[in-house]
């Protein structure tokens, strides 16, 4: 089920009805409806697939319980093998077999080897790069004895499959949300309040920034020919368009939750206000750079070792992180380019970080607007690798943004793709979203308007509602991007 | 890559309790409603919607009707003036511009549902309503209401409940589409009148030259892609079954054109069709296209006049053998 259809306008209000009077049926009834709940909220789309979450989770479930009922070491680390061979073997059967089988395949066709292997028509199942990731934190805490194996299955499953964000994140932490599952939850006005204006924050960036930036997008790139001036059109939109998109959804989801009194870690804090690379990374999809930190990177040896092996530490997280995001070469790039933007840290440290701080504004405001600029400017150089299909493709938009047609008009074919309303509406709500990020920047979103006026929030809040309902995107429903990741 | 940042949250500081959080709410709930009203009683857009069912509707007003029209623009350009405003004629058109067979299928199935005493449907057998122009139409959300009444998922974009939704104003795309559009009009100062608005004899007045450019180039439009998809055939399949489970005879017509308009599909696809309707229930076909070709009995191209569809209905009472108008 999609946040912006009108299923989910239905199903939220009933869900949340349902949960309420379960209240004075004790938490265990609460539980055991936001597991159907969430259920249903994922068999929407296919019901499947509805035995590969019941069944990964299971196993994570009984891998809590067998680690906490031994202390034999080698038994322990079978333990968390399998849950980490399970999960990760799924993701990679459903995700990464064509990928791979492919790649060998041309790889051995360049030396002259010509090979022949199965490839299978397999669908990806929404958001299992997402729960999988979830539930390894769970039995990685509990090897790590951070926190005890969780007996109740009810509590556990719908942790797992808590629909808020079980399809697109956040990659929560079993330390943070499974206790959430077991305390009487209560749901707070202000917290209730805050839920539905976060939410309306989410419909606002995905229906009328991301989708109305796909549109052209979507236009742009599918042209055989592109000018200059319109290849770097379609990468700053589409650097928007992914922004908007997934934080949209971030924040529907943590909205959502919230609603139910859950309250679920932030993905995304005005990440293209960083002034580096590396601060990027802290405020772009928070959970998932977090995750590869924690499990990748730190494992690695991470800060503690030599530069050399920091640099090849981060360039490892970063390859693999770009591979999560899909099964072709283009994200790998992307992957790489990220880890080699922040690699030159790594031995230079923050070389303007002193003069960005200067007490003269003249001298902090442009300093801190070319390293923003700066930041954003390499962000959308690998956006562009993600975007892109292939990376022959993706090279061919570079080279056309290096060519001599970066200076010619895009206007007139623009206007003869009829998209120059929607690259005005696109333009506008961009405006919009960077002016009310820049406003609460401190916030965790823009409509955290709790300590404000209500002289402040209520024309905020009708603002942003009234845009979204009249500006909205109109055409056939768009999928959000991070669904096929 | 290193810590999440360090975000603290000053929400929540204000005192705040359910009784002001639902008022809130109601208050906005109000505010809707209230934009919902004014948007639905002011815009151009559910004006049309209005007189788009209100054609259907004023049926109701007819005592004695024994044949319907259902089509496009061909049809009801002419006949809904001239026919739904004799109340005593036997003869009365759903046709609205625009229409696909979908919306057709939608309005004929309502008509034949709640009126009793129809006999005959009188359906378009146009070439172009097989084309890849009419794949999607414009009055697609008007014909969403006889959808959702007869509870039958298979016309709607979604599914039901999202068609219900859509029946909100403000939650209406094809509402935006036309508001943003009408918007953009505004901004531009452009201003649109359609070729001879308000003088039927414009079109006689062009010369013959002007009248064959116009209409081959209207032709060629509207004939593009004539059978690609098997989307018009399903619906107008349905309607077949629909007329027949009501024991109502179909007949398919086509109104005069300019030679020009018509010129644009061939003989052979013409009778390709003609093929597939008889093939699939249509018990009579009468192809007027070449009927009438004075000039002053046309609005354009593709369109007759008043004095056109007293004549076409003339024309077409001899054919059948019984009263229309």
């Amino acid at each position: 089920m999609l946040f912006n259809s009108a299923d989910y306008v239905l199903f939220l209000p009933l869900v949340l009805l349902v949960y309420v009077l379960l209240r004075r049926a004790g938490l265990r009834a609460q539980n055991a409806w936001m597991l159907v709940a969430s259920y249903v909220f994922y068999g929407w789309w296919d019901w499947r697939f509805l035995g590969l979450l019941f069944g990964t989770t299971l196993n994570d479930y009984l891998v809590g319980l067998g680690l906490e009922r031994t202390e034999k070491q080698s038994r322990r680390r079978g333990l968390i093998l399998l849950s980490i061979g399970v999960n990760l073997g799924v993701l990679g059967f459903f995700k990464y077999y064509n990928f791979f089988v492919s790649s060998f395949i041309e790889a051995f066709a360049g030396i002259g080897v010509h090979l022949e292997a199965p490839t299978l028509k397999v669908i990806l199942p929404v958001g299992i790069s997402f729960y999988t990731f979830q539930a390894l934190t769970y039995t990685i805490a509990v090897y790590r004895r951070e926190m005890p194996a969780v007996r109740d299955p009810i509590g556990f499953f719908a942790y797992v499959a808590f629909f808020p964000q079980l399809v697109a994140g956040p990659i929560e932490r079993a330390r943070h949300l499974l206790p959430q599952f077991f305390v009487p939850r209560v749901i707070e006005p202000e917290a209730f309040a805050s839920g539905l204006r976060q939410m309306l924050w989410g419909f606002f960036c995905k229906l009328v920034v991301a989708d109305n930036c796909a549109t052209v997008v979507n236009s742009i790139f599918a042209q055989p020919h592109l000018p200059g001036s319109l290849a770097l059109l379609g990468s700053v939109l589409f650097a928007f368009q992914i922004y908007a998109d997934f934080s949209g959804y971030s924040h529907i989801a943590l909205g959502t939750a919230r609603l139910f009194g859950f309250e679920l870690m932030q993905n995304f804090a005005t990440p293209y206000f960083s002034q580096s690379h590396p601060e990027f990374w802290r405020r772009w999809h928070i959970s998932l750079s977090s995750w590869f930190r924690d499990y990748v990177y730190i494992p690695l040896g991470g800060n503690r070792t030599s530069k050399p092996r920091q640099a090849f530490n981060l360039l490892v997280t970063f390859t693999l992180s770009g591979l999560w995001h899909g099964a072709n070469w283009t994200f790998i790039v992307w992957g790489v380019l990220n880890g080699l933007y922040v690699i030159p840290r790594v031995f230079i440290g923050e070389p303007l970080a002193r003069v960005a701080n200067s007490p003269n504004w003249l001298v902090r405001v442009p300093t801190v607007m070319f390293r923003v600029l700066f930041t954003f400017a390499l962000t959308v150089l690998a956006w562009i690798f993600f975007r892109s299909p292939t990376i022959g493709g993706a090279w061919k938009v570079i080279t056309e943004i290096a060519s001599r047609s970066l200076f010619t008009s895009p206007l007139p074919v623009l206007r003869s793709m009829g998209l120059l309303t929607t690259v005005a509406y696109a333009g506008l709500a961009i405006a919009f979203l960077l002016a009310m990020e820049w406003w609460q920047r401190d916030k965790k979103y823009a409509l955290e308007l709790g300590d404000r006026a209500a002289l402040v929030t209520w024309p905020a809040c009708a603002m942003v509602f009234v845009v979204t309902i009249f500006f909205r995107y109109t055409g056939a429903s768009l999928d959000f991007i991070y669904f096929q990741f | 890559m290193a810590t999440t940042p360090e975000i603290t949250s000053v929400e929540m500081t204000r005192s705040f309790s359910w009784t002001r959080l639902i008022a809130q709410l109601l208050i906005a709930v109000v505010l809707f409603v209230v934009a919902n009203v004014v948007t639905y009683e002011t815009s151009g857009f559910f004006e049309k919607e209005h007189e788009y069912q209100q054609v259907v509707e004023g049926i109701g007003r007819h005592k004695d009707v024994k044949l319907i029209f259902s089509g496009d623009s061909h049809f009801a350009v002419p006949l809904n003036d001239y026919l739904d405003e004799n109340a005593a004629a036997p003869g009365y058109s759903i046709a609205a511009g625009g229409d696909s067979l979908r919306e057709s299928f939608a309005k004929v199935r309502h008509v034949l549902e709640t009126t009793r005493g129809i006999d005959t449907l009188i359906l378009t057998a146009d070439p172009h309503m097989f084309g890849k122009g009419r794949l999607e139409s414009s009055n697609r959300s008007f014909a969403d209401i006889y959808f959702l009444e007869a509870w039958d998922r298979s016309g709607l974009q979604k599914n039901i409940w999202s068609a219900m939704l859509q029946q909100v104003p403000l939650f209406n795309e094809d509402f935006l589409q036309y508001f943003r559009k009408d918007l953009g009009a505004m901004l531009s100062h452009a201003k649109t009148k359609a070729r001879g608005a308000g003088d039927p004899l414009a079109w006689s007045r062009l010369t013959d030259e002007q009248r064959l450019e116009s209409a081959v180039a209207t032709g060629k439009g509207d004939h593009a892609g004539i059978g690609d998809s098997q989307v018009p055939f399903g619906w107008y399949q349905r309607i077949l079954d629909v007329a027949r489970e009501h024991n109502v005879k179909v007949i398919g017509v086509r109104f005069p054109v300019h030679p020009g308009y018509s010129g644009q599909v061939s003989a052979q696809k013409v009778a390709e069709l003609d093929g597939w309707l008889t093939a699939h229930g249509v018990s009579q076909i009468i192809d007027l296209r070449n009927e009438l070709t004075d000039p002053r009995d046309f609005e354009d191209e593709d369109h007759l006049n008043g004095t056109g569809a007293a004549k076409i209905v003339k024309v077409l009472e001899a054919r059948l053998g019984r009263r229309i108008y």
